[in-house]
């Protein structure tokens, strides 16, 4: 039996921040209902599709997993758990927001079964929080923490945000050490990507704002990788940081090419080669789901090309890059000839390294693209 | 025989740019039932989509009308002028077909510098200028000042000129009833050997090559064994006929008329613009004056973004070349740049116009590299040779000297603005020549100055130092002996050859500095340090470097939505594709041609 990884996307917010351009609403609180009935149903749709296997990871993302409707999460990982036959060990995390965790999420969360949780936290910085749109305060965040563990739930994962307008350094700094002194064991830090049609978007061309420096962004990101090298932290991928064990085998299985179906408004699947996107609006999404239909917008049986593509590009997001031999067992293919003068021309200006396996040189992940870019 | 010209009005309309000269031919035609009103597309003559939106009239397209005036019919021809300094020669031509000119003047702006350059064109081709004041309609209009203007700058009587508004349609009769009284009728000797103008020809795919022509003296008809003046051939002419605009077939062309004739001509650059037909059989004692061989002065590398549509390219210019004589290109090689080709122009203008039009309709992707002139090299051996591409130049210990393309630069402009040109010229190694008061209004200045220097940018400068006023010519003088480098271009150490250019030793470092400077800009950062150098054989006379890259990350693939990641890969993907390798560097094809706007900032 195959392991696959879970995904179901919750798109509600109590309000949007204005850096999200991700598919989530605020102000339809009223479709909730409705919503969750579609996901189960959609659940046994597909557990009735994909037969022989076995869900290794289950991860509730969003939106706000957390301000979803009181026991919604509950009934739809009992719903998972009717329809699919789960690993002994699954991985089951949720997102949540500080200002939407109250003791009654906590207590449905555990009874849900999830064992991780991942928290937006964004920054330390109480203005820079009110610049991102963020609704709640650092101290929301704290509480929170010591609820869940409260609850048992003690592997945390905490998303932060670097090369906001206005933030320096020390709002870096300030924030790491808040996450190291909550005993945090996994961080997400991600450079601020200006999206179109955000808020933000709008005020930095209006002028409101001014973009981060690339300098500073980039210096920002090295400060967090040595910060947290320091702290005993482990860059995994380019993003994404853990102490030993507690790296997050959802979002691995991504970047291993691995499979999974998504659930919900949005959500992407990857099974025996296809990748299956369902419609990002809510409305098309409920009515093909009372159908008794799936609600796939796009159905793309991915070629030999740009299964090589996906391969290189998601695997060099990890540190450990990919072995070569597992590259031309795979494609029956011989990845050094096939690809010689890129990798000649990246040894060249050291930017990767290269002998059994392929990896980014430590200090070259901010260039990471473009050194995909030469490869693919 | 002869009242068959009596009743004929050859005229052209000349105006400055945006004054309405498109809107009064569409007008004239409308009123004399050349074209109705409702077959009448906006601005009729300029057919070439590029035009229309340029609102400049490239090729010119001629038209019959007829008129009834006082119980007489009138035969008018129109034939439409190009207005741009580097078709000067070809709007002469036009000129020289016609007996009189409207010279149109907008009265919210009274008298322009092309107005100004077009009316004293028209009179050096001894034609009777009408000037017509249009635009009336407009609340800006000042009717009597214009007069004024039109009287004081070009010394021409407006007491009589029509007050139109060639959009509304507002008294349009005058302008006809003008013509027919002021344009003088033809005057040429029916009974002469034929003597005919080429003033445009254009291709056919079925009749090949079709003259656009005005008869002077004699006639032709269907089975005329024809001669043309300068190349000697002879041809049996297959069809002639007149434009209504379309093209009409007719028995017979006489002295006075325009039409055009066709006689199985292969080849376009066999009817040279400006040149006399006449008859094989009886052939005329000499030709019609004026006659110029247009030759290419501007030279540009011209190479498709996707090297595999070489092929396309070379295809595309055979097909323009049928239409445009004036256009010369041969295949060209650049380490750079691939395969392409070298293509010799009239100018800037036309450079632009071809590499639009084959981009636009040939739908090529295309780098245009700085435009130059060609250069004598009389090398040490005693050869002499012709290069028009610097990376051709040979080394420097097997040059003797370089000899460069020197004009006789005639600037007209009122005299405020002479010091500004003055310094202008100058400043591009003009050397004063001359200066006449023409008139109280107007000064010409005349200058020696190399071609090089006035190719690009000049006219534009020109413009903006004299607010449009000033408006220039020049002719070619020929070659002369001046103290000329190559400057080439180092990317990371590598030479990029379609960087090169041959520029004045006084300038080279000016020039190399303000290249690396644009490069710098232009060309992203990559993932290492790139020195830009600017060189003269190996002596460093410029340096900038690009900074290795700092950040480039994609965001992070949410929720297992990779096809969006990969997309975007792609897309980077594409545009790489689009980029140059020069040595280790990426260069974007925008590069090669940044540095012709190097003067604007």
């Amino acid at each position: 039996m195959k392991k696959v990884g879970l995904y179901i996307h919750i798109p509600y917010c109590v309000s949007k921040c204005t850096y999200c351009s991700f598919i989530s609403f605020a102000g339809l609180e009223s479709t909730m209902q409705e919503y969750l009935s579609a996901l189960k149903k959609e659940i046994v749709l597909s557990a009735k599709k994909y037969i022989d296997i076995e869900i290794s990871t289950i991860y509730i993302g969003g939106g706000t997993p957390s301000y979803f409707i009181k026991n919604g999460i509950l009934e739809i990982a009992n719903c998972i758990k009717e329809n699919f036959k789960l690993c002994d060990d699954v991985e089951f995390t949720a997102e949540a927001n500080p200002n939407s965790m109250t003791q009654k999420k906590a207590e449905e969360f555990v009874k849900a079964g999830i064992n991780r949780v991942s928290l937006g936290l964004q920054t330390a910085n109480e203005s820079l929080l009110k610049l991102l749109g963020r609704k709640h305060s650092v101290q929301n965040f704290i509480d929170d923490i010591a609820m869940l563990k409260n609850y048992g739930i003690t592997n945390l994962s905490a998303d932060i945000m670097l090369g906001l307008p206005t933030q320096i350094i020390g709002d870096v700094y300030s924030t790491l050490d808040l996450l190291l002194d909550q005993n945090i064991k996994h961080i997400s830090a991600y450079g601020l990507m200006i999206e179109e049609g955000t808020l933000l978007e709008k005020s930095i061309r209006s002028g409101l704002l001014n973009e981060c420096n690339e300098d500073l962004a980039v210096e920002m990101y090295d400060c967090t990788f040595k910060y947290l090298k320091k702290a005993g932290f482990n860059r995994y991928e380019v993003s994404n940081f853990a102490k030993y064990g507690f790296e997050c085998k959802h979002n691995v299985n991504y970047w291993d090419r691995g499979e999974y179906i998504g659930l919900g408004v949005a959500a992407h699947s990857f099974v025996n080669g296809l990748r299956i996107e369902n419609t990002s609006s809510l409305n098309d999404y409920i009515t093909a789901i009372n159908k008794g239909e799936f609600a796939n917008i796009n159905t793309t049986l991915v070629n030999e090309e740009d299964a090589k593509t996906e391969y290189i590009m998601l695997k060099l997001r990890k540190t450990e890059g990919f072995f070569i031999k597992d590259y031309n067992k795979i494609f029956n293919a011989d990845f050094v000839k096939e690809r010689i003068s890129a990798i000649k021309k990246l040894k060249k200006f050291d930017l990767i390294e290269i002998n059994e396996s392929i990896k980014v040189r430590s200090e070259k992940f901010n260039v990471l693209n473009a050194i995909i870019l030469e490869l693919v | 025989m002869n009242d068959h010209q009596k009743y004929i009005r050859n005229f052209c309309i000349v105006a400055h740019i945006d004054h309405g000269k498109s809107t009064l031919a569409d007008r004239l035609m409308e009123k004399t039932g050349a074209v109705s009103a409702r077959n009448l597309t906006e601005q009729m003559l300029d057919n070439m989509d590029l035009e229309r939106e340029r609102g400049i009239t490239i090729k010119l397209t001629p038209t019959r009308m007829f008129y009834t005036y006082e119980g007489q019919k009138y035969t008018l021809n129109l034939i439409d002028t190009p207005g741009h300094v580097d078709f000067t020669y070809e709007v002469s031509r036009s000129l020289a077909a016609c007996e009189g000119a409207i010279l149109i003047v907008d009265a919210s702006q009274g008298v322009q510098a092309q107005t100004l350059a077009n009316a004293y064109l028209a009179i050096d081709n001894n034609l009777e200028v009408i000037p017509v004041i249009n635009k009336i309609d407009l609340p800006s209009a000042d009717i009597e000042n214009t007069k004024k203007e039109i009287e004081d700058i070009i010394g021409l009587d407006a007491s009589n000129a029509p007050q139109i508004s060639a959009k509304e349609g507002t008294n349009i009769e005058q302008v006809l009833q003008s013509i027919v009284k002021f344009v003088p009728a033809p005057k040429g000797n029916i009974n002469a050997p034929l003597k005919a103008l080429i003033f445009d020809s254009l291709y056919d795919n079925y009749r090949g090559a079709v003259c656009m022509i005005r008869v002077i003296d004699g006639e032709v008809k269907v089975g005329t064994k024809i001669k043309m003046m300068q190349t000697k051939i002879v041809y049996d002419v297959t069809e002639v006929g007149v434009f209504t605009p379309s093209e009409v077939p007719c028995e017979i062309l006489r002295a006075g008329d325009v039409g055009y004739l066709s006689a199985s001509i292969k080849n376009v650059s066999d009817t040279k613009v400006g040149d006399t037909i006449t008859s094989a059989e009886n052939p005329a004692p000499e030709a019609l004056p004026g006659y110029k061989k247009v030759v290419p002065m501007v030279y540009s590398g011209i190479f498709p973004v996707d090297g595999s549509k070489y092929q396309d390219l070379k295809d595309a210019l055979e097909k323009l070349k049928l239409n445009d004589s004036s256009l010369s290109y041969s295949p060209e090689s650049s380490t750079a740049l691939g395969f392409g080709f070298r293509c010799g122009f009239l100018g800037l203008l036309h450079m632009e116009i071809i590499s639009e039009r084959l981009e636009r309709e040939f739908d090529l992707d295309l780098i245009t590299t700085a435009p130059g002139v060609s250069y004598e090299i009389h090398k040490t051996n005693g050869d002499m040779i012709v290069v028009s591409n610097p990376t051709n130049l040979p080394s420097l210990t097997e040059i003797e000297y370089i000899g460069e393309p020197v004009v006789d630069l005639s600037i007209y402009t009122p005299p405020e603005y002479v010091g500004a040109i003055m310094d202008l010229c100058q400043d591009r190694r003009g050397n004063y020549n001359n200066m006449v008061y023409l008139d109280i209004n107007r000064v010409k200045l005349n200058y020696e100055i190399p071609l090089n220097e006035i190719i690009y940018d000049f006219f534009d400068t020109l413009k903006s130092r004299s607010r449009g006023y000033a408006s220039m010519d020049y002719e070619i003088l020929g070659y002369k002996k001046s103290d000329l480098v190559r400057v080439d271009i180092l990317l990371n150490g590598d030479a990029c050859d379609a960087l090169s250019l041959i520029v004045h030793k006084d300038k080279a470092y000016n020039r190399g500095r303000k290249i690396a400077e644009k490069l710098k800009d232009v060309i992203p950062r990559q993932m290492f340090e790139i020195p830009v150098q600017a060189v003269i054989g190996s002596k460093v006379i410029a340096r900038e470097t690009i900074k290795a890259m700092r950040k480039d990350v994609l965001a992070k693939c949410y929720g297992g939505d990779i096809s969006r990641k990969h997309k975007l890969l792609e897309k980077q993907k594409e545009g790489k594709k689009r980029m140059r390798q020069v040595g280790s560097v990426e260069v974007p094809s925008e590069a090669f041609m940044s540095i012709l706007k190097l003067d604007e900032d």
